[in-house]
């Protein structure tokens, strides 16, 4: 066992872990102000990785540009998906939960028919590889991870700092309350929702160059998601950014010790933080 | 006076005769029709491998029929294909070979993979029809109790044993193999056939590591890989039980700070790999991939290959001329024949050898390695990535230390 044995995994584990946060934020932004668990979130991940992929692989688009324009994009879909699909369930649990599962098979079949089943990769952008102690990290990786804290830091800033963000934060703390005092419900809580879309587009759009892209890749990220949220606490921002970084580094030391078996590690987080702290690390914010 | 006249009267009977001879000689019988059942996934997961290998079998009957067909105890034949869907299913499969056998009658039928190929089989076998079938590594679907079985994927040892004699060759230095073979029921015997290889190279071979099939991010199995600092990894089967994420692996193992050698006996589709893999990380890669433009490709192989591209606008892959390779020597064979006996074929053919796409007289081995039988060798050409491009430029011998032959 060497040094760069033990700090590859490190390192991958917190650039892979800073991209989950991104779209566990957006997962728990949403469910926050509009009490929506979007099953369909990780199929905005997937648009995000194919905007990518047509914008800068194959329209050559410079990347920066095109990750915003993939945001964009992606963040009116989900405005419109949330003004005709969700909206007229909004309070109603269970068919909330149908709209997103049909959605959320919509999507994919439609990928998988528009973009084919094959997977697809996209060549690099960002040349290059890092070293130090012995321990690699390419320039793809080194940007993704720079971007997406760059986004978590700009999420913190709308939310805390910025007018929609209080809004956001009066609806999650009391809807009807936040109402009374004007906020208009119907308007932030689309643009939550675009918000929210947006940021898993970005995490889809980052990941694209380093990973490849297929239609079926939401499901897997729709589930480190919820791990994710439940872990670091429902509706609490620092607490998905924890759990983000959890997930991401354990699930990398697992995948490179014990292998296959790491791949139980986001339901095994789930029954873990039920059983012993229901609210997760940090709980949801009052 | 007289004589003039008998002598006229002859020569008119004469002529009467032959000319009425001319008209009662015996004409050429028209060509009859000799049905080749094609029975491949067109339809399916298969399906990309399954149009290649119909398609090849199409063009090498339309070769044949350019050249006249088969003439078979001294009956010309034109060659019709039967082409039927399998699906890649077994249930298909079978259903196909029963109406190809027992409606349509044929005695050939080539193009099933390996569910469908196993179910085929189950009708092929009894009825004395001869099955050339794409068949890696399932033993006991060739062998003394299969004769009519021919396998015509290449035999893995060879496909492993001429890419580690280039290394070998060019890279003195290397002297350690490891493989990442992808986790389905073949990848030990792809990772025994690299043992092998590297046993008659006097290679040191250090094991392998699995790859489950579900895996998108191959950094932590490659980081494992690399605590055991091979001078050459072996990517095994992941090209093709893989397809384009063997691509990705690649493309990490260069990410990861692996500036060794990789070979790769199954390779991935060549687009996607030139995509994905950037040109300054696409080196030292040694392939089975054949650029038929190498100055050591056999013309006949570059022609086969181009009109394939050409007439299907597509680049194809090995299978394509180890199938055009195959029926082609069939028909040659046929022509030989004085007999519709398929056993007779069987027997034949088995012992047929031929010069076809691949550079040298090709045989049936009826004993490889692998436990797979009546397999015919492929080409041993050898691709080395060079900033990106592929270079096809060494013939490896073939391996008979690794096969033993009838």
């Amino acid at each position: 066992m060497t040094l760069e044995t033990l700090l590859q995994p490190l390192i991958y584990g917190l650039q892979i872990g800073v991209t989950y946060i991104l779209i566990a934020l957006g997962l728990t932004l949403i469910f926050s102000i509009m009490n929506v668990l979007n099953l369909a979130h990780g199929e905005f991940y997937m648009l995000g990785a194919f905007s990518i992929l047509y914008f800068a692989g194959i329209w050559h688009i410079n990347y920066i540009l095109a990750l915003f324009i993939s945001m964009v994009v992606v963040g009116l879909i989900g405005v419109f998906f949330e003004r005709l699909f969700f909206r007229p369930a909004r309070g109603q649990i269970v068919p909330t939960i149908i709209v997103a599962i049909g959605l959320m098979w919509i999507l994919q079949t439609s990928a998988q028919i528009i973009f084919g089943r094959q997977p697809r990769g996209m060549a690099e952008v960002f040349h290059g590889i890092v070293t130090f102690f012995n321990v690699n990290i390419s320039d793809s990786r080194i940007v993704a991870g720079l971007i997406s804290i760059a986004l978590v830091v700009g999420l913190y800033y709308v939310v805390y700092k910025t007018r929609l963000g209080r809004a956001m934060q009066a609806i999650a703390q009391d809807r009807e309350a936040a109402a009374l005092q004007g906020v208009d419900i119907d308007r932030v809580g689309a643009l939550g929702f675009g918000i929210g879309c947006a940021l898993a587009a970005a995490a889809g759009g980052i990941m694209a160059p380093i990973f490849f892209i297929e239609a079926t890749m939401g499901i897997e990220v729709l589930t480190k998601s919820i791990a994710i949220i439940i872990l670091g606490g429902v509706g609490s921002i620092p607490g998905a950014a924890i759990g983000g970084l959890i997930l991401g580094i354990v699930e990398s030391y697992g995948h490179t010790f014990l292998g296959y078996p790491a791949t139980t590690f986001p339901f095994l987080i789930i029954i873990l933080v039920l059983l012993f702290k229901r609210t997760g690390l940090m709980g949801r914010i009052a | 006076m007289r004589k003039l006249v008998i002598l006229i009267l002859t020569a008119a009977i004469i002529a009467v005769m032959l000319g009425g001879g001319w008209a009662c000689a015996p004409k050429p019988a028209p060509p009859k029709t000799l049905d080749i059942g094609v029975a491949s996934p067109l339809t399916g997961p298969k399906a990309f491998l399954g149009k290649q290998t119909c398609n090849a079998i199409l063009m090498a009957i339309d070769d044949q029929n350019a050249k006249g067909g088969v003439t078979i105890a001294g009956q010309k034949y034109t060659l019709n294909p039967i082409q039927r869907d399998t699906k890649g299913d077994g249930a298909v499969g079978k259903s196909v070979a029963e109406e190809l056998v027992f409606d349509k009658k044929v005695k050939v039928i080539a193009g099933p993979f390996m569910a469908d190929a196993i179910a085929v089989q189950t009708v092929t076998e009894p009825n004395k029809v001869l099955a050339f079938f794409i068949q890696f590594l399932i033993p006991g679907m060739t062998g003394p109790d299969k004769p009519y079985s021919f396998a015509v994927s290449f035999p893995i040892p060879q496909m492993t044993y001429k890419c580690l004699h280039y290394i070998k060759n060019k890279y003195p230095q290397a002297k350690t193999v490891f493989s990442m073979e992808a986790d389905v029921p073949d990848a030990p015997a792809f990772a025994g056939a690299t043992q092998a290889s590297c046993q008659l190279l006097g290679l040191d071979y250090l094991g392998f590591e699995k790859v489950p099939v579900e895996t998108r991010d191959f950094m932590p199995i490659i980081t494992r890989v690399l605590t055991h600092k091979p001078d050459v990894i072996d990517t095994g089967n992941c090209g093709g039980v893989l397809g384009p994420l063997a691509t990705l692996m690649i493309k990490q193992m260069r990410e990861a700070g692996y500036n060794g050698l990789i070979f790769i006996p199954a390779a991935p589709p060549e687009e996607v790999l030139q995509q994905t893999v950037p040109a300054q990380s696409l080196n030292k890669v040694v392939s089975h991939y054949i650029n038929v433009d190498g100055p050591v490709v056999d013309p006949k192989y570059r022609d086969v290959m181009n009109r394939f591209r050409a007439k299907y606008n597509e680049e194809a892959v090995d299978i394509v001329p180890a199938y055009h390779n195959v029926m082609t020597a069939l028909f040659q064979f046929l022509n030989t024949q004085n007999t519709m006996d398929s056993t007779a074929w069987m027997e034949g053919f088995a012992k047929y050898r031929w010069h076809g796409l691949m550079g040298f007289e090709s045989s049936w081995i009826e004993q490889v390695g692998d436990g797979i039988n009546r397999r015919v060798f492929q080409n041993n050409w050898v691709t080395e990535y060079k900033n990106g491009k592929p270079v096809t430029d060494y013939e490896a011998p073939i391996p008979w230390g690794l096969f033993v032959k009838e």
